[in-house]
């Protein structure tokens, strides 16, 4: 064997070592050349064809290599475009001292990828035979960076496809549509490394672009519910991309550091996700670009999914009439309170609510009707009520209202407010003729633990008072407090409100058969309330507020 | 045995790593349980590396310690990467340290200490004696503003034509680039400024900056100063001999200040090279005073054993021991003042530009700017390298630059 194959078979088995990163592959090939053609200093260059630059990678001299950053732009028409683009083979120089450089590319490669430069800073000339054969190890390095190279690829693409494993499956891990966005957020943000990540959903109507949440270079969770923009041409650039209609230039400025990415489903623009290096100013990969594109419609059914989940279990939760919570919200609720005010020994109260004469309403004026009057109530109570209290439409017109860490002077005064604006409702009833209707509400309350200390207990001993207030003149409120027939307690009942204000004289009662005070409209007499005994009530009498 | 992992940049090209190992040689005995190992990364690899290792520790381990360039601790430090080194050493006093490197010391807003200095850069433009003299001009009067240093690149371009490997202007950036420390003198000789007093907004699209920037690409424009890396000759630059001018805030002892015993003359290269303070400007004489700082990264294992090793390398005496290494200035008043050996005129000139330093701002957004500014200027060149560049681009892009800045500024606020 010549010695010049000899060289190229011992190179070609040491660069075949198994698992050598590009890195180690390109100093291992440098220390050899250099041993060989008695070459020092020597450098890599990689060729960036979007740049159209070389990128110096590594140098290598006496025995040591250092990461080296320094581009060689070039233009067509010089002599190292050719080398690189195949037009020639060796390309030397002789100034300041022996250059030689020769391309790293192989004949299985259509693009370059890259050039090697060999100095010798003191000493001969190189020779014809040591250009040949420093073209020749080129040769057989680049063959080898090639492979490497495509491992690296591969490694990274598995990589890529194992992080969407991973995402989708944390997409699949929560539905509420706050655990959803944070989850799916951070996990684009960790996995792909981005300096930020921002999710923008497109509202009901169409209109606005309105800002949900963001993640941040440390992963930290930014809220962007401030930002909104209207949906249309010129308005934004979020807006633009969105509507895919033409923005200023300076989105192509960026997009090498942000990538904006719409989410489509069924053909609905339903938001846009945008990821950004604007901080780091790190050129965002390409092929990582390419898999959340292709991956943008899962993420969103996902973030559309988590959406129609919210509005589905708000179905299921919230009555759709008043948007008071439903019985099986409340009784999940119920239960919590209950945990704690049983845990920190804490009062609580019980209100049952009944709109007055609600039948009648409904067989006189229509159910449309009796919806109003109840909508009108349910607007009252939700907001007349302090934050941690919790109503509930338990069916019909009997709502149900939890007072956590209350006692019965506070759940007086909170019934007393209710009652008060209660009275101010007028539904309009056009046909009618009084063209409105007033509207009242009778109340009981039980208290926990005095009246009992079981969700049971409170609701039965609420019903009862509400009992007794029905019977005893309704537009009123009854606290349950040792109620019994015969401990009637005489003075504490108070009358109701407005019975001398003048209603509606068409109420049903007459009609209907009801009791003379109706408030369907009609004045409830004062004397009619009768009343001197019973549980506690007195409550909203004489429209003053607590 | 506790492992230090220190990431460097290559000050001192293939010999770094040897370098900082001899200067550690009094801390590991000082500290026999410590090991430092250097990692020697290049200025673009490092930035990437920190901010991978912010956003994904656990794929990207971050190293104990790091020498930053003064531009990055004020970005690094507003986004919680580095330690607050009085509590890891609460004896640091920065009275150690030369006070006009203070800024670069402090994290933006907050009394942290994020690095401390350790050598220092004070541009000052080279000139080749011989060459000046053969042309008849006079460096005093002949460098001193601006105007007529592009007046003297003119005539010397006209004597000694365009040459493959000599350039009039060496290009003192490694990338053969333009960066916020190479435009930074030029902008504020023009009265320019590239942020506002509050740090809230970008400044350097304005007119005055613009004409500063603009000024030195002429450098570039006319073929004075090479180019990207253009040809792929190897250029060497005026400390080698191929240059007539080159602005450095270098001082490579081993070429200017000549044998060691310090009192013998500079003989060869060396006592050709001369030495003026930055050209001024329509609006003032000013030049930057630059440094690599070194810190503690956040999530160190061993972060008070790190602080200790930055303490000792940022110390005077090993500071000035690797400035003279890497061909830098010392960053302590004392070491300063003998510093020039037998050079009595570079020592003028260096304190005398001293006089006229400025520092950059501690903006957390400065790290971002230089890679902002860096980008827009690559776009420049290349219409330069075309020759299709015209001053209406340059504008363009500074524009661009100069948004973008100020919208990385309203994330920080």
């Amino acid at each position: 064997m010549s010695r010049t194959r000899e060289l190229l078979y011992h190179f070609h088995k040491e660069l075949n070592a198994p698992n050598l990163a590009s890195l180690e592959l390109m100093e291992m090939g440098l220390e050899r050349i250099s041993k060989s053609i008695r070459a020092d200093p020597l450098a890599s260059f990689l060729w960036d064809d979007a740049r159209k630059i070389l990128s110096q990678q590594l140098s290598y001299s006496r025995g040591r290599s250092l990461q080296t950053e320094q581009h060689i732009h070039l233009l067509e028409t010089q002599p190292l475009w050719q080398l690189v683009h195949g037009g020639k083979e060796i390309l030397s120089f002789h100034d300041p001292h022996e250059i030689l450089y020769v391309p790293l590319a192989w004949r299985g490669t259509e693009k370059p990828l890259g050039v090697l430069r060999l100095e010798r800073v003191r000493g001969r000339a190189f020779t014809k035979g040591q250009k040949r054969l420093a073209a020749d190890f080129a040769r057989e390095l680049a063959q080898n960076l090639h492979q490497a190279h495509q491992d690296e690829i591969n490694r990274q693409q598995l990589k890529r496809l194992s992080t969407l494993t991973e995402l989708t499956a944390v997409f699949a891990s929560s539905l509420r549509v706050e655990d959803s966005l944070r989850l799916i957020l951070q996990g684009i943000q960790q996995h792909f490394a981005f300096d930020r990540v921002r999710l923008y959903a497109v509202d009901k109507p169409g209109v606005r672009l309105r800002g949900e949440m963001g993640v941040d270079i440390r992963g930290r969770i930014q809220n962007l519910r401030a930002e909104e923009y209207l949906l249309e041409p010129g308005r934004h650039r979020f807006a633009d991309v969105l509507l895919s209609t033409p923005s200023d230039t300076s989105l192509e400025r960026y997009r090498d550091v942000v990538l904006y990415l719409p989410l489509v489903v069924q053909a609905q623009k339903i938001g846009l996700l945008i990821l950004d290096n604007l901080t780091s100013q790190q050129p965002i990969v390409r092929e990582d670009a390419w898999m959340l594109k292709s991956f943008a419609g899962q993420i969103a059914l996902a973030v559309d999914n988590a959406r129609l989940f919210d509005e589905v279990q708000e179905l299921s939760l919230y009555d759709s009439l008043t948007r008071l919570p439903l019985r099986r919200y409340f009784n999940q609720r119920v239960q919590e309170e209950m945990y704690r005010a049983e845990r920190f020994s804490q009062p609580m109260a019980l209100v049952i609510l009944d709109i007055d004469f609600f039948k009648e309403i409904n067989d006189r004026y229509g159910h449309q009707i009796g919806d109003l009057a109840l909508v009108e109530v349910s607007r009252i109570i939700m907001g007349n009520l302090r934050k941690i209290d919790f109503p509930c439409r338990f069916g019909g017109d009997e709502i149900l209202i939890l007072l956590p860490q209350a006692r019965e002077d506070e759940a007086k005064m909170i019934t007393s407010r209710l009652l008060q604006e209660i009275q101010k409702i007028r539904v309009p009833v056009p046909f009618s003729k009084a063209k409105e209707l007033r509207v009242t509400v009778s109340m009981g309350v039980a208290t926990y633990p005095a009246d009992s200390k079981t969700i049971e207990g409170l609701i039965e001993k609420a019903d009862e008072a509400l009992y007794w207030i029905k019977s005893h003149g309704r537009n009123g409120v009854a606290l349950y407090q040792g109620l019994s027939a015969s401990s009637v307690q005489p003075g504490l009942f108070e009358p109701k409100p407005g019975a001398s204000e003048g209603l509606d004289a068409e109420g049903p009662s007459k009609e209907a058969g009801a009791p003379e005070e109706n408030t369907g409209g009609s004045e409830a007499g004062a004397g009619d309330t009768g009343g001197t005994g019973g549980p506690q009530s007195g409550v909203g009498s004489g429209g003053t507020n607590p | 045995m506790k492992t230090l992992t220190f990431w460097a940049l290559a000050d001192n090209g293939f010999d770094t790593a040897e370098t900082i190992g001899d200067l550690l040689r009094d801390f590991s005995r000082e500290a026999p349980d410590v090991e430092v190992r250097v990692e020697v990364k290049p200025y673009g690899a490092l930035w990437e590396a920190l901010f991978s290792a912010l956003k994904n520790p656990r794929e990207y381990p971050r190293p104990d310690l790091v020498e930053i360039p003064c531009t990055w601790g004020a970005t690094f430090g507003h986004m919680g990467l580095l330690e607050d080194l009085a509590v890891l050493a609460p004896q640091i006093r920065l009275d150690a340290w030369l006070p006009e490197l203070r800024p670069y010391c402090a994290a933006p807003g907050k009394p942290d200490i994020i690095s401390l200095p350790w050598w220092t850069s004070l541009r000052v433009l080279y000139y080749r004696r011989d060459i000046l003299d053969k042309a008849g001009i006079r460096p005093e009067t002949g460098l001193a503003t601006w105007d007529g240093f592009l007046e003297t690149c003119r005539q010397l371009h006209g004597k000694w034509g365009h040459q493959d490997t000599f350039h009039l202007v060496a290009n003192p950036n490694p990338r053969d680039s333009l960066s916020l420390i190479d435009l930074a003198p030029p902008v504020w000789a023009f009265g320019g400024q590239f942020f506002s007093s509050d740090g809230r907004r970008s400044l350097f699209h304005r007119e005055e900056s613009f004409r500063g920037i603009s000024a030195y690409l002429t450098l570039m424009a006319e073929g004075w100063m090479p180019l990207l890396g253009r040809s792929g000759l190897i250029l060497k630059d005026l400390f080698e001999g191929h240059a007539a001018f080159q602005f450095s805030g270098r001082f490579p002892r081993s070429v200017l200040a000549g044998p060691r015993s310090g009192r013998e003359k500079v003989t060869g290269l060396g006592a050709k090279i001369g030495a003026v303070p930055f050209p001024s400007g329509p609006a003032r004489s000013q030049t930057i005073l630059a440094s690599r700082q070194l810190a503690v990264v956040k999530g160190s294992k061993y972060a008070r054993e790190a602080a200790q090793c930055v303490l000792y390398l940022a110390q005077p005496s090993a500071g000035s021991s690797y400035a003279r290494s890497v061909g830098g200035l010392p960053c302590s008043a004392a070491a300063f003042e003998g510093w020039f050996r037998s050079r009595e005129d570079l020592r003028q000139t260096f304190t005398q530009s001293f006089g006229r330093a400025r520092t950059l701002p501690p903006v957390s957004a400065l790290g971002v700017t230089e890679r902002v500014l860096e980008r827009a200027m690559e776009s420049v060149l290349e219409a330069i390298l075309r020759r299709s560049y015209k001053p209406e681009h340059l504008r363009e892009q500074i524009i661009y630059a100069a948004a973008e800045v100020d919208y990385i500024l309203s994330l920080y606020e």
